[in-house]
């Protein structure tokens, strides 16, 4: 039975506060050192997390915070990391190279944020059409008469 | 000769026939007649983008049945169908491909707009960046069917209402949408 994922945690992580978010454990790691971190929490013999169960993002303006639900299939814990960026800067460092399935989500998150994931293959647009102007789930973001615009630039109206 | 005069329910004239019991002589319209075979044998183009279409597949199957009405002769290719029933929300990266789907349908061709997205954008019709609200802005709408998603039997009922609409229209007078 090895020891729960708060106290690996609190040992391999002196320097970050444990909080807790709904039923899991969640750190807040700033986005300078989150690539290092990944690196201790994919590889450790105590934490294996090797699922990225989501990854997400919140619009908290002016600040954006990025989401990372993390699981260990070997140990059974999860965890979710935490990220801050500030508005003027959305620019984090991808995590592809951590968990294949950050592809994916990070492409969703460019998508519907702006924020741009340094390090990541192929970078685009995945819902909304190439030449959408705007990222649709920033609190900033105004959405009424979008859609009729869109049509209208497209000759799609009949009249 | 002599001819008997026939009627039948369904065929929108008269029908003569002589003693052998063949038919010879037929006397109607020409918009009647064509319209009649027009509405009684609709081709359905396959498009269904979210859950309505799984009312559409009900109504095809064998519990709601729409081959007794004329509908069975689904077509996968727009070349082919002259009936598009737009089940499901049309988001704005769908609406060019309807749009070129309805261009590509041959004349005569009609539309039924199926469900509350179809008609106004239903639960997406407010502060929705993604959703065209209402598909008579892109396509020309023949009938409209509410419902979220509606039954079957009103895909039916809007089906048959469609038909009647063909049989009261001049058969080769073509109204087409402005442009």
């Amino acid at each position: 039975m090895s020891q729960p994922v708060e106290e690996a945690i609190k040992k391999i992580f002196p320097e970050l506060t444990l909080t807790s978010w709904a039923q899991f454990p969640a750190i807040e790691i700033s986005r300078d050192s989150l690539l290092s971190a990944c690196e201790k929490l994919t590889t450790h013999p105590d934490l294996r997390f090797d699922m990225l169960v989501c990854l997400t993002a919140v619009d908290r303006t002016p600040r954006l915070e990025v989401l990372y639900h993390l699981r260990s299939t070997t140990h059974g814990h999860e965890l979710i990391v935490k990220t801050e960026l500030d508005e003027s800067q959305l620019e984090i460092p991808s995590v592809v190279s951590f968990w294949k399935a950050a592809e994916l989500f990070e492409l969703e998150v460019y998508d519907m944020f702006g924020i741009t994931f340094t390090g990541h293959s192929d970078l685009r647009r995945l819902f909304m059409p190439d030449d959408w102007d705007g990222y649709p789930l920033r609190k900033s973001y105004k959405a009424s008469e979008v859609a009729d615009n869109y049509l209208k630039s497209h000759q799609l109206l009949i009249n | 000769m002599d001819v008997i005069q026939k009627q039948f329910d369904d065929f929108p004239g008269e029908v003569y026939q002589d003693k052998s019991g063949h038919s010879s002589i037929i006397i109607t319209q020409i918009d009647r007649f064509a319209n009649w075979a027009r509405s009684n044998s609709l081709w359905p183009l396959i498009f269904g983008t979210s859950c309505c279409a799984i009312e559409m597949m009900s109504a095809a199957s064998a519990k709601y049945d729409w081959s007794r009405f004329g509908f069975e002769v689904a077509r996968a290719s727009p070349r082919q169908a002259d009936l598009i029933i737009v089940a499901g929300t049309i988001t704005l990266k769908m609406a060019p491909v309807l749009k070129r789907l309805y261009d590509q349908m041959p004349e005569p061709k009609y539309v039924i707009a199926m469900g509350a997205c179809n008609i106004t954008g239903g639960p997406f019709m407010l502060h929705s960046y993604s959703v065209v609200n209402g598909i008579d802005k892109i396509v020309p709408v023949d009938v409209y069917i509410p419902g979220c998603p509606p039954r079957p039997e009103a895909l039916l009922h809007g089906m048959i209402k469609l038909q009647e609409k063909i049989k009261n229209t001049k058969a080769y007078v073509i109204e087409k949408p402005k442009k």
